[in-house]
């Protein structure tokens, strides 16, 4: 679903057991091996890389950008729809505008470029490698480029399973340091 | 690139299949002592830490990890030593987490489950940053001091209940094994006298009364062979027990706790020594002042007092400011201390003590933290009572804040933590203060390398004058795998 997101990391060796719960209104968890301890997290870590990446804690929201911003204006080529995005009231973010290109084939983004509060282009996210599993259809690979520190995160789909029937309870905070 | 591994995570929970993993580490610990080289001598080290966690079902997890520690420097330097490797750089072998975790073992209906931990772990009870006054049961690890917040696995048992996904979620421990906390006895009976947490505070109204005019207590403190502790026989009467619930709501989290448990802090309940009179202006007394007393000690006795305390924890946000207090009000257990002054001269004098006393007293912690965009974030505690005070009278206030900057993909972390302490129960206040800055750089993944320094200052009657024999710089690396 689309309500929560769990990341448990098994490499690199000195983050293994870190564990990220994104539980949306309920909010966000991390365990911290280290400290043996889940922790609640307030809204700043939005300003954060998470785990060293180009992603953000926001990046990472399962919440669809729709529930987070409106269209401020739309246009559309060939393959896709461009969407312009700014953060509705009351739903602050450390973008001030998104532009979103929607694959017109199945309404999914194919990329994104995010701009920060000063309005400068500040990162781009590419997803590629579409695949269908089962009856979805999944990005296998995705490249977001910080285009002001001149760095770049990929991540790479290798397995997944769709549909297995996970619990509700899976997505709980005391799940995360299992 | 840590998104595909937690890409494997997320999608593989649905279809269980055993697995076991092994995992470890390799540390270097190299401490220059500013002050006391004597006191970093055991604390260069190399570590080996080896662990495994396996998962023979879907509900069972069972961990284990002991840590080689080999030591590279002995201050006690003997002929023995000369011709023996093992004397000289001694192996000790420490036990880490060793627990068997069920969880979901009793599967009474969806919304409810109970899940069981047994063995060596962490209880982690408390919100606050290292200083956690609600948790009687991990012992803290000052074996290195400016590790403040490491704490030790105890041998516990601890049942949770969850209702719904963590709506509410109550917890139950026993720690049928009393585990006290390591700290280095040199540190705290260090050349700071009286301001040492382990020596009873003294009432000078009686010895002013048995001689008639006003006195000047100058305190020298025992060697820590003449120091004792009393020992907490493995009995029901001494296994720490203790309860919490713990929900959400307003966007906190918040928890209430109970526990019945012996603080893993020593205090002092006898104290003998010697007294020498000095008439002003003789032996260093000031001529202008009263009559001077230079007791000795030549033996401390220190016990763990049975305490009863009551917790309560929050933890969460508001706006994006990340906020959290935890609070501890603690019912001591009353035991009369007693203090034997011999007198040259005078016939000899007994004088009863209350150390600690049976009057509750607050701890508290109360946190909070921001990150600025671009990354520098802000961490400041506001601490009142030490992890050595442990009566309501030897309450200090400290705040600790703190200002880190990460850069590179988290490659180099810069950190500078500070610390201020203020004491007002003298009849004056006494300041103390800290420096803590280090730089660590992580040229690879699960590779870090450390450089810092730490300096503090204080004045007498802190506990900051103890940690003015910390001083120190240090080079730390260490290798995960």
């Amino acid at each position: 679903g689309s309500d929560k997101r769990m990341v448990r990391f098994l490499e690199p060796a000195d983050v293994k057991g870190m564990a990220f719960l994104d539980a949306g209104a309920e909010g966000m968890y991390v365990y911290l091996s280290a400290f043996k301890k889940t922790r609640k997290l307030a809204g700043h870590v939005k300003n954060k890389p998470f785990a060293g990446t180009d992603f953000s804690y926001e990046d990472m929201d399962p919440e669809p950008y729709g529930a987070r911003f409106s269209v401020s204006k739309m246009t559309e080529n060939k393959e896709s729809f461009i969407l312009e995005l700014v953060p509705k009231p009351g739903a602050p973010s450390q973008y001030s505008k998104v532009i979103m290109a929607v694959r017109k084939a199945d309404d999914l983004f194919s990329s994104l470029e995010l701009y920060n509060g000063s309005g400068v282009k500040w990162k781009v996210l590419t997803r590629s490698d579409f695949r269908p599993v089962g009856r979805y259809v999944v990005p296998f690979a995705a490249v977001m480029e910080d285009l002001v520190a001149k760095h770049t995160t990929t991540t790479k789909v290798e397995v997944i399973r769709c549909d297995t029937g996970l619990a509700d309870d899976v997505f709980s905070p005391s799940k995360l340091e299992r | 690139m840590a998104g595909d591994a937690s890409q494997q995570a997320l999608f593989s929970i649905g279809s269980f299949s055993a697995s076991i993993g092994f995992h470890g580490f390799v540390g270097v610990s190299l401490h220059a002592a500013l002050n006391d080289p004597t006191l970093y001598d055991f604390r260069n080290a190399n570590v080996v830490g080896l662990g495994v966690k396996a998962r023979p079902a879907e509900h069972v997890l069972a961990v284990a990890e002991v840590e080689l520690h080999n030591v590279n420097m002995d201050d006690n330097a003997s002929l023995e030593m000369l011709g023996s490797r093992d004397l000289a750089a001694p192996v000790r072998l420490r036990v880490g987490e060793a627990y068997l975790d069920i969880d979901d073992f009793l599967p009474m209906t969806s919304a409810v489950a109970l899940s069981l931990r047994a063995g060596n772990q962490y209880v982690a009870w408390g919100e606050a940053d290292g200083i956690n006054p609600t948790n009687p049961f991990d012992p803290y690890n000052l074996e290195n001091p400016i590790d403040y917040d490491a704490k030790l696995p105890t041998l516990a048992l601890k049942a949770a209940l969850a209702f719904g996904a963590d709506v509410v979620r109550l917890e139950g421990v026993l720690a049928p094994r009393f585990a006290p906390s390591v700290f280095p006895l040199s540190l705290l009976l260090g050349p700071a006298g009286a301001d040492s947490p382990l020596v009873p505070s003294l009432d000078t109204s009686e010895l002013e009364a048995l001689l008639g005019e006003p006195v000047e207590l100058r305190l020298a403190l025992p060697e820590p062979e003449d120091v004792s502790v009393l020992s907490v026989p493995f009995d029901w009467k001494n296994a720490g027990v203790g309860a919490r619930i713990r929900w959400s709501l307003f966007g906190f989290d918040w928890s209430i706790s109970y526990a019945r448990a012996r603080e893993t802090v020593p205090v002092a309940w006898l104290a003998r020594g010697q007294a020498l009179l000095s008439p002003p202006g003789s032996a260093g007394c000031p001529a202008s002042g009263p009559l001077c007393v230079d007791l000795g000690l030549s033996e401390v006795g220190l016990y763990h007092p049975r305490v009863h305390i009551i917790g309560a924890n929050l933890r969460g946000g508001i706006g994006d400011l990340g906020l959290w207090a935890e609070a501890a009000l603690i019912f001591p257990e009353g035991m009369a201390t007693s203090v034997d002054v011999q007198l040259g001269g005078f016939p000899s004098s007994t004088t009863g003590v209350e150390v600690i006393d049976d009057q509750p007293f607050v701890k508290w912690v109360l946190g909070t933290e921001y990150t600025f965009p671009g990354g520098v974030f802000i961490n400041a505690q506001w601490v009142h009572g030490f992890i050595t005070e442990v009566s309501g009278d030897a309450l200090h206030d400290y705040l600790f804040p703190a200002i880190g900057f990460d850069a590179f993909s988290e490659k180099l972390h810069l950190e500078l933590d500070l610390g201020g302490e203020l004491n007002l129960n003298g009849p004056n206040p006494v300041w103390g203060g800290l420096v803590h800055a280090f730089l660590t750089y992580r040229p690879f993944d699960a590779t870090a390398l450390t450089v810092g320094a730490l300096l503090a200052l204080g004045e007498s009657g802190t506990t900051f004058r103890l940690f003015e024999q910390l001083d120190q710089v240090y080079l730390r690396a260490r290798v995960d795998f």
